[in-house]
């Protein structure tokens, strides 16, 4: 699998992650795009290209940052910044595998810090 | 002690001042997630079991809450939620059922409030009095009906009755809280259910939006229809019709009165944006 394939199968693996976080089905994503089901199906599964315009719309439905969309994230320093902004104290509170979770969840909803 | 009651007035100054700047009456009900969604909050259902709630504080807030849980615990975890960020609390990740003594300020501070967002003095008595109820004697199904409207658990008004509004004893709490909730349901429907219930009778406000999940029970008063596909016609049980829940989407409810509200249906144990919670699943293309 070439550089190029292996970005847009991490990138249809995390836009089906988000579709399911946000509690939509293919069904729904597609009447709320305007397109057909099997057009969602075939993004999620990578063999359907995503315009920069979807991504956009795709990430304001799914309320995840675009960022993490579009690139992922590089997991060791975001989980490391998101515990860091947790207190050990918070966290301490959960079962370790649902602390993985959270901080999943959590970095695919961080915006990266912009300038205003 | 004075500490204690200093920190209850301020939270209860707070959540009064969030319903009426939302546009609450004072005797009406809130909707503690329609309420996050007014104030631009993103609310989401996550599937983290050990998780209760958690406030993230950022320039765009975000609120979770245990997929996994009675919708009215979700409420009250919510509106606990809300209570950190009127007080612009930092990130914080919640269990709402240690015991309020032992919580640090904050905790407890972020539970009253969340108390009286959902259940003020006004909105309780306002509720037993239009159906004719004084709630020093009333039953266990007639506090379970109040606490459907309020959106809260039975056993969560029960508590707050006696310890937060000081409206019945510590006696009459402990017998109300022998009374488990199915076995109200039960007496109400004539039936063992896994699901829940929601009594809209006729004291039920106009516009007020029932919230159920796939699989629970409404019973309305005889001539009651219902608009919408998401909810069918189960029986009639003394002179009540039951509609049960079929499948996600916003259905109304109607009386030849010219009484109307809206039924909201959700799919259980909903996971994802509260926004979507009551989204209809497109028919197959």
């Amino acid at each position: 699998m070439g550089a190029d394939e292996k970005a847009r199968m991490a990138v249809a693996a995390r836009l089906r992650m988000a579709r399911e976080m946000a509690g939509l089905s293919q069904a729904q994503v597609a009447k709320k795009l305007g397109l057909h089901r099997p057009s969602v199906t075939e993004m999620e599964a990578g063999r359907r290209s995503v315009t920069a315009e979807e991504i956009v719309v795709l990430a304001d439905l799914y309320a995840v940052s675009i960022d993490w969309l579009t690139r992922g994230s590089d997991e060791k320093m975001d989980l490391a910044q998101q515990r860091f902004e947790l207190a050990a104290r918070e966290l301490g509170k959960l079962k370790p595998k649902d602390v993985d979770r959270l901080l999943q969840v959590l970095t695919a909803l961080r915006e990266k810090e912009r300038p205003r | 002690m004075t500490r204690r009651r200093d920190l209850a007035l301020k939270a209860v100054r707070a959540a009064l001042q969030m319903r009426s700047a939302a546009g609450y009456q004072p005797w009406q009900p809130a909707a503690a997630f329609d309420l996050a969604q007014t104030l631009g909050i993103e609310t989401r259902f996550v599937d983290i079991p050990s998780l209760e709630g958690m406030y993230w504080k950022k320039a765009e807030p975000v609120i979770l809450v245990a997929a996994e849980r009675p919708p009215g615990r979700q409420a009250f975890t919510c509106a606990h939620e809300l209570g950190h960020h009127a007080f612009g609390h930092g990130n914080k990740i919640d269990q709402v059922l240690e015991e309020s003594s032992l919580k640090d300020p904050e905790e407890y501070l972020a539970d009253v409030f969340a108390a009286f967002l959902l259940m003020p003095k006004t909105a309780v008595l306002h509720a037993f009095s239009v159906r004719a109820l004084n709630p020093r004697n009333a039953s266990p199904s007639e506090v379970f009906i109040v606490a459907g409207w309020l959106g809260v658990g039975y056993g969560t008004l029960a508590r707050h009755l006696q310890s937060g509004l000081g409206l019945i004893t510590a006696r009459q709490r402990a017998d109300l809280l022998k009374v488990q909730p199915k076995t109200i349901k039960r007496a109400l429907l004539g039936k063992d259910i896994a699901t829940d219930v929601t009594v809209v009778d006729d004291a039920w406000t106009a516009g007020r939006a029932i919230d159920v999940q796939v699989g629970d029970f409404v019973m309305a008063p005889s001539g009651t229809s219902v608009t919408g596909p998401s909810v069918g016609e189960e029986a009639v049980i003394m002179s009540n019709t039951v509609f049960n829940a079929l499948k996600p989407g916003v259905s109304r409810l109607c009386r030849p009165t010219g009484w109307s509200a809206y039924l909201r249906v959700s799919r259980r144990r909903f996971i994802g944006r509260s926004l979507f919670r009551h989204l209809e699943e497109p028919p197959d293309d």
